[in-house]
């Protein structure tokens, strides 16, 4: 049969009808993602937000830092032992640096503008969430000194965000707490509600916690900055600050699988609930056995010979069957526990800066001390020290009023060392701020002096060109003179 | 038995209706001997309508009415033409030809070409290539055998994966992997094996699903290279096409039953050179301890003869090494592969159903991997103008003990890592004390036997592939072909961590289900006709269409309460998710219409276009209306064909025959579905790096979200490749050596590739069209006879070369940089503009000037520096050499394979070092090393090092640090001996009083040698990424590769 040009033609329209048939409007509308929603609650973000500070303080930076910082000390582990040597490891910095901006603040930044946009409007929400973003770049700001605040969280306007310095960073902090404090409405029913798993909704506790966040800052900022003094003795004299141990700031990990403190997660996990990761260092424990501290016992339990609360020297690893280790249980007891929970900001740490601003700042050596003694009861009380005990205890210190300035600032921050065991973040910091107690660089150190900061790490420095040029670990920053 | 098979096919098909016109008979000999040949196809011309010759050479055809000739074809000779004029019988005499010039290949949509005809490079390897010396996946017969195709064996687990890259990788995202088609359906390879992070911390090497393919019922394979090849399979088909044809039943074989069974045996390639000297300890100190080391840095055990010390169990021993203990942990694996096929054809049908068992047990302890086939072919003319075909395959795969790979999870078989004095056998006995708790090697490590005992992975995989095709001819000029087809299948994962593993004390187990399905529609018309007796023209217009669906579903389970009981409410803690990137619950659909116009002049010259319009689901907006988005995409090609030597008619003794081809195409791809919304997702969990402490949601009760990591581009735009290809076919000496040369070039635009971005924007990556990247290179094959005797020796080489230059010509504004995919210490592969995908990791610190190492001059150690470029991870060129001897019934080939250059680093390598495990660390011990390098002095001058490392332990504890890549970084060039086969197949005048109609035995082996490589300890063919991550060129704790050799039996009856 010859080829014929009609017959083709219809049969083109025959399998074009066939087939056309499943080409209609709508065939291809399948591209929206079935386990993803459009929308999200601000609470919802708030609770992942702060649940990924408290997980990642604790955990990945956490454990790094009580290492480096020598506030604890570590077990043989390698990704223990390294950073008490300075070597911080992508996975620690890296995942920090991740923490903070990608997985905290970013939420937190979407979770403001959803509070603000919706109606009606939630403050409260927003201004929670702007307390944690506050808590989250100071947290930045401390490890790494410059950090982008300005132009970060803004991929489409700054996709290579600029980095602002130290001060600015800790200026703009400041700012982002007042407009906090001015947003939220105590009366109103708003807020994060029972996602908020720090203070339970209590607004007013956040408007404390905020106030004394700014004042912490305030003291930081202090040395290189003289003009703070004012705003601090402003602070002083009249802010609603953290009063009481029932505003401590604190992250209620559980006793239950799943949402157990993660230090805590590791011995359970990894080393079948006995602690051979988490140890005492020398330089805790030899100030406190200096100081004839109580809190030593609830602290550390002894290594198994006689007389064996032995710290670890610096760079070095803990040994089962030498070293004194972190206090532990499977319980409610030691400070690692399944329930131990994260402290953010403590009465104690506001009594104790108080102390410092008052002595410092106010000249009033008798005020000081006062609040110094109020500041080592609110932390020994914490620890569930006896009165008398803290009595006893207090009763040994010498009065600042006795002492001179430079011994005065001394012992108050010995005392905040002390209190500092379980955050690192802040033991770190008060150290840079203070040197007090004096420690040793690490065996086998890379530097010439104490850690001062972390280099930025390469997913950021790779993909922004804007980094900054990489610091010495060493080097100290803004803040640390 | 025929009779009965036939009355199978006939219940199982619609009986047919057969018009016949008239009848042609004849008889077919050779030319050169005259004697009869026995099954050569005689076609009438124009139709499909054929038969086979008989024993005597005897053929009777009737034939429709308006053929006007007749076809006679065989393999090895001429094809004739032949004119039937009103004749009824017809008698031929074929001549030899060696040249298979008429060679029909399938192309894409399974459309059958004569070779001549095609403008692009092919290439095509028949049931024997793709069974010889076989492993369980078909893939790794590829190795070697074909010109622009590199094939690349993940590691030596069981089942494990084979990747395949045709061309070089052209994407920045994508795995690169090739769309392979079974009769026509195109059927899902996956890799999948979870995200980045289960695949580098602790994953197993899951293999690709390409293992589902059965190479027994492979009739015969073609790899489509380039865009013009595979034009009109569209989007799907950018990395190129592997087609696959299975056997059927044939009317000239008539009834056959073959049964084909092998046995082999597999041992570890190549296991590491470790020191026997020195036991574990304090590498500082060199005091032996079992109790905080795994290591060879202790004391060195001829010197402490006369002390005992106590063992991993506490008993006090005198020191020992056992040389052994690492080779004797692996076993022999045995694989018994039994197929057995039956197939039967008349002139009205052919049915095939085939049965195999793959059973392999793997050099792992407690590893192996099951596999079983059913297929089934059947094809049926209903009548002279309705044909119709069904092919079937039922696939249970399964596997146990595939082990754990990468770092960060208890169950790494640190097997390497135990210290030289320890004895395999008392770890082999002692894997529990008296009470049942697991005896560690240390506090730190669990016994390898625990693991294996207590910690298997499996997997259960059920799949269905297969398609029917109904073909209508209204008249001569065209053919209606309409073909469904679907591939289903449904894989159950799950991994046990008991209660006591070291590491994971409460014990856990992680349960996948995966769920995959594809629906493919092809539906084409073919018109061919005659304009002028020298013209020919050939239209094909088709029309596809593509569903995808997947599921992918993970529960966490752990904090086990009762033990060696893995159901869900036994967990304290069950972490269900399914909302993995582009895996949860995904579907896809896709539309494409396409045009292919073929002219031919004279036989010598062929040009054709091409042309493919895409609509894909993935790049539907729903925000936006469908003519405003970007769903919809066209792409042509062009190739032609010429054969210069039939043109001029100068073909002759020298140049016998003369091919050159060229072909312009260009070829879009779109994404993954979900690509364009910005979405939250209900959070699973926060990340740490210690993943069991990752903290779960809902946390005390409340639930959390986050935004997406990665912002999405609401207006992506498909990827675009742009390629030309140049080639040319010689055959000369009358076809005892052919040439096959190939140039081509492909620019690949408008990547969609997830870049990332710094975290301080708050997310991790975005989607964007960037980045450009071109691949060309050289690919030649060249085969040779040096030898050649009519009826018998003949001596074959068959040479694959390809070289492909990559080059990344640019990413995006601003970015200098693309991380493809990394692992753990710093180690990644990037893209960089200017440079093929390279390996990137710390560097040693070294003066820029002079190059020098920087040492330490108080430690006398070099000191790490930046992160740096390490090497490519693609090798510059590789070739594939396989030499074939036969005689008479005897048969004799071996390939050997070379690949030159690249890199790999390994941790492996690394570690062993880092240990003082490795024969290397053995050198200077006692003595004094100082490394050559410079020291900065004060006034920042360099100066010579003249400061001695303290001891070896630090040298090596620092050279072999994980954060510097680079010194555990090799050349990953090497020569293997890939396959060697020696057969003999019993003549026929043997058998003749057995109802054995055909019977080979043969001695195979498989991966036989590693004849050169430069990277110690390891086979420098292994990569931990897998099949589903971009990126080769790291190795971390990987499986061993394995030396197979074994028996083969083939029987026809």
């Amino acid at each position: 049969m010859k080829f014929d040009m009609k017959k083709l033609t219809i049969y083109m329209a025959v399998l074009i009808l066939l087939t056309g048939a499943a080409g209609c409007e709508g065939y291809f509308d399948i591209n929206e993602n079935p386990n993803r929603s459009t929308a999200a609650d601000p609470a919802f973000l708030f609770t992942y937000a702060i649940t990924d500070y408290a997980t990642n303080r604790s955990i990945d930076f956490g454990t790094s830092a009580i290492a480096f910082s020598q506030i604890q000390a570590p077990g043989t582990f390698g990704v223990f032992v390294n950073p008490a040597r300075y070597t911080i490891s992508t996975n620690i910095n890296g995942n920090t640096w991740n923490s903070l901006y990608s997985n905290q603040l970013v939420n937190l930044a979407e979770g403001i503008r959803i509070a603000e946009e919706q109606e009606p409007a939630d403050f409260n929400a927003s201004a929670q969430c702007k307390i944690v973003s506050a808590l989250s770049y100071y947290t930045a700001t401390m490890i790494w000194e410059d950090v982008p605040f300005s132009e970060a969280l803004q991929p489409s306007e700054f996709p290579q965000p600029n980095f602002d310095s130290q001060k600015d960073v800790l200026e703009s902090i400041i700012a982002l707490l007042d407009e906090a404090i001015a947003q939220i409405d105590v009366a109103s029913p708003q807020g994060i509600g029972s996602n908020d798993l720090i203070y339970e909704g209590d607004m007013s506790k956040w408007v404390r916690l905020a106030n004394s966040l700014k004042f912490r800052i305030l003291m930081v900022m202090a040395d290189a900055d003289p003009s703070k003094e004012e705003q601090i003795r402003a602070m002083l004299a009249n802010a609603d600050m953290v009063s009481s141990l029932d505003d401590n700031a604190l992250f209620p990990f559980q006793n239950q699988s799943g949402n157990y403190n993660p230090i805590w997660r590791i011995l359970d996990t990894y080393t079948g609930r006995d602690n051979q990761c988490y140890f005492a260092s020398e330089a805790t424990v030899n100030l406190m056995k200096e100081l004839d501290d109580p809190r030593i016992d609830v602290y550390f339990t002894p290594g198994p010979a006689a007389d064996s609360l032995i710290g670890v020297a610096p760079g070095g690893a803990g040994s089962i069957s030498t070293s004194a280790r972190m206090s532990w249980s499977a319980g409610d007891e030691g400070i690692v526990r399944p329930g131990q929970p994260e402290i953010f900001f403590t009465y104690a740490e506001q009594l104790l800066l108080e102390a410092e601003a008052t002595l410092r700042f106010e000249g009033d050596a008798a005020g000081a001390d006062q609040l110094y003694r109020d500041g080592i009861t609110a932390s020994m009380t914490y620890y569930g020290l006896e009165a008398e005990t803290i009595e006893a205890y207090l009763a040994t210190l010498a009065d600042l009023a006795t002492l001179s300035e430079a011994d005065a600032l001394e012992a108050i921050a010995q005392q905040q060392w002390i209190d500092f065991i379980e955050r690192p973040l802040e033991a770190w910091t008060n150290w840079r701020r203070t040197e007090v107690p004096a420690l040793e660089l690490p065996f086998n150190a890379p530097t010439t002096d104490i850690i001062r900061r972390f280099r930025y790490p390469t997913n950021e420095a790779n993909a922004n060109t804007n980094t900054p040029t990489q610091k010495q670990l060493d080097d100290k920053m803004w803040f640390d003179l | 038995m025929r009779r009965l098979l036939l009355y199978v096919v006939g219940m199982l098909m619609a009986v047919g209706f057969a018009q016949a016109q008239t009848t042609v008979s004849g008889r077919v000999t050779d030319a050169a001997t005259g004697e009869p040949i026995e099954g050569v196809t005689v076609l009438a011309e124009g139709t499909t309508t054929g038969v086979f010759t008989d024993a005597e050479g005897q053929y009777t055809l009737r034939v429709p009415a308006a053929t006007e000739s007749l076809m006679f074809s065989f393999l090895n000779y001429a094809r004739q033409t032949v004119p039937i004029a009103g004749q009824t019988t017809l008698n031929i005499a074929l001549e030899e030809d060696f040249m298979q010039l008429d060679e029909v290949v399938v192309t894409a949509i399974g459309i059958s070409r004569e070779k001549k005809a095609l403008g692009y490079a092919v290439a095509n390897l028949e049931n024997e290539e793709i069974t010889k010396a076989r492993s369980a996946n078909f893939v790794d017969a590829l190795a070697g055998k074909v010109a622009g195709v590199r094939v690349n064996n993940q590691s030596g687990t069981p089942g494990g994966g084979v990747k395949i890259l045709i061309r070089g990788a052209s994407s920045l995202s994508g795995t690169g992997q090739p769309l392979f088609i079974v009769d026509g359906m195109p059927i899902s390879n996956s890799g999948f094996n979870g995200t980045r992070s289960d695949i580098i911390s602790g994953g197993v090497d899951a293999g690709n699903r390409a293992i589902d393919i059965n190479p027994d019922d492979i009739e015969n394979l073609t790899v489509l290279k380039g865009a013009a090849a595979t034009a009109l399979y569209g989007a799907r088909a950018r990395d190129g096409a592997v087609v696959i044809t299975t056997k059927r039943g044939s009317q000239r074989r008539g009834a056959q039953i073959t049964l084909n069974s092998s046995i082999r045996f597999d041992n570890v390639l190549r296991l590491p050179n470790f020191q026997n000297e020195y036991a574990t300890g304090d590498r500082n100190t060199g005091e032996y301890d079992v109790v905080n080391f795994t290591n060879g840095w202790g004391p060195k055990i001829s010197e402490v003869q006369d002390q005992r010390f106590p063992n991993f169990l506490g008993d006090s021993v005198q020191l020992e090494a056992f040389p052994n203990n690492v080779a004797d942990f692996y076993e022999t694996g045995i694989t018994l592969i039994n197929s057995l096929s039956v197939a039967d054809g008349d002139e009205n049908g052919d049915f095939r159903l085939g049965y195999t068992n793959l059973n392999q047990t793997g050099t792992i302890p407690q590893s192996g991997f099951d596999r079983h086939n059913v297929s089934i072919n059947v094809g049926r003319r209903l009548s002279e103008k309705i044909s119709s075909r069904v092919t079937a395959n039922y696939v249970r795969s399964s596997s146990y003990g595939r082990p754990s790979q990468g770092s960060n999870n208890p169950n790494i078989l640190f097997i390497n890592n135990i210290p030289r004095t320890t004895d395999l056998a008392l770890l082999r006995n002692n894997v529990v004390d008296s009470l049942g708790n697991p005896i560690g090697l240390n506090p730190t490590s669990n016994n390898p036997f625990w693991i294996l005992e207590n910690n298997p992975f499996e997997n259960n995989l059920d799949r269905i592939f297969g398609a029917g095709e109904l073909t209508y001819s209204p008249v001569s000029w065209m053919d209606l072909t309409a073909r469904l087809g679907t591939d289903v299948y449904r894989d159950f994962r799950r991994r046990i961590t008991r209660k006591g593993t070291i590491g994971a004390a409460n014990g856990n187990f992680v349960t996948d289900n995966l769920y995959s399905r594809n629906l493919n529609l092809d539906v084409l018309a073919t018109i061919q006709e005659n304009i002028t007796p020298d013209i020919n023209f050939q239209l094909i217009l088709g029309y596809n269409l593509f569903e995808q669906e997947s599921r992918f579903e993970r529960w966490v389970s752990s904090d086990l309460a009762e033990d060696n009981l893995y159901s869900y409410a036994n967990a304290n803690q069950n972490a269900p998710s399914n909302q993995f990137i582009n895996t949860p619950e995904s579907r896809q659909r896709l539309i494409g219409v396409f045009g292919d116009l073929t002219l031919s002049y004279k036989d010598w010259l062929f040009l054709t276009v091409t042309g493919r319009n895409d609509w894909n689901s993935t790049l539907r907006n729903a925000n936006i209306p469908v003519s405003e988005d970007n769903i919809s995409y066209f792409f042509p090609s062009v190739n032609l064909s010429w054969a210069f030597t039939d043109a001029f008619d100068i073909g002759g003794k020298i140049l016998s025959f003369g091919k050159v081809r060229a072909n312009y195409a260009e070829v879009g791809s779109s994404v993954g579905p979900y690509r364009l919304d910005f979405t939250y997702l209900a959070s699973p969990d926060v990340f740490t790096q210690f993943q069991a402490a990752n903290n779960t949601f809902p946390f005390a009760g409340q639930t959390a979200f986050e935004v997406t990591g990665t912002l999405p581009e609401p207006n992506l735009v498909p990827q675009r490749q742009r390629s030309y290809e140049v080639g040319a076919e010689l055959a000369f000496f009358e076809g005892r050596v052919n040439l096959d040369v190939t140039y081509y070039n492909q620019l690949t635009e408008n990547q969609i590739v997830n870049l990332s971005t710094p975290p301080s924007t708050g997310f991790a990556a975005r989607t964007v069209n960037a980045g450009s990247i071109r691949n060309s290179g050289w690919e030649a094959m060249l085969s040779l006879d040096p030898v050649r005797i009519p009826n018998g020796f003949r001596w074959n080489v068959m040479a694959n070369f390809q070289r492909n230059v990559q080059i990344v010509e640019e990413l995006t504004e601003g970015l200098e940089e693309f991380t493809l995919t990394s692992g753990f210490s710093g180690i990644q592969i990037k893209a960089e503009p200017g440079q093929p995908f390279g390996l990137y990791g710390g560097t040693w610190l070294r003066d820029s000037a002079t190059g020098e190492l920087i040492i330490n001059p108080e430690t006398g150690l070099r000191q790490p520096g930046d992160q740096g470029r390490l090497g490519n991870i693609y090798p510059d060129f590789t070739l594939g050499i396989n030499n074939q001897f036969t005689y008479k019934g005897f048969l004799l080939s071996f390939l050997v394979d070379w690949r030159q250059g690249g890199t790999i680093f390994s941790s492996t390598v690394s570690s062993l070092r880092n240990a003082g495990l490795a024969d290397e660390t053995l050198a200077l011990r006692d003595g004094t090393f100082i490394e050559d390098g410079v020291n900065i002095d004060a006034d920042g001058n360099l100066v010579d090092n003249v400061t001695p490392v303290s001891n070896m332990s630090a040298f090596w504890s620092n050279y072999a640090q994980t954060s510097v890549a680079e010194a555990s970084t090799f050349d990953a060039t090497f020569v293997k001996l890939r396959e060697v086969r020696f057969g003999y197949t019993f003549p026929e005048a043997l058998l003749e009083s057995t109802p054995i109609r055909q019977l080979t035995l043969a001695v195979e082996g498989r991966n036989l040698w590693i004849m050169h490589s430069r990277v110690p300890h390891i086979d420098p063919e292994s990569n931990f990424f897998g099949t589903s991550l971009v990126g080769e060129g790291v190795e971390f704790q990987s499986v061993p590769s394995v030396r197979s050799v074994g028996f083969n039996l083939q029987l026809g009856f």
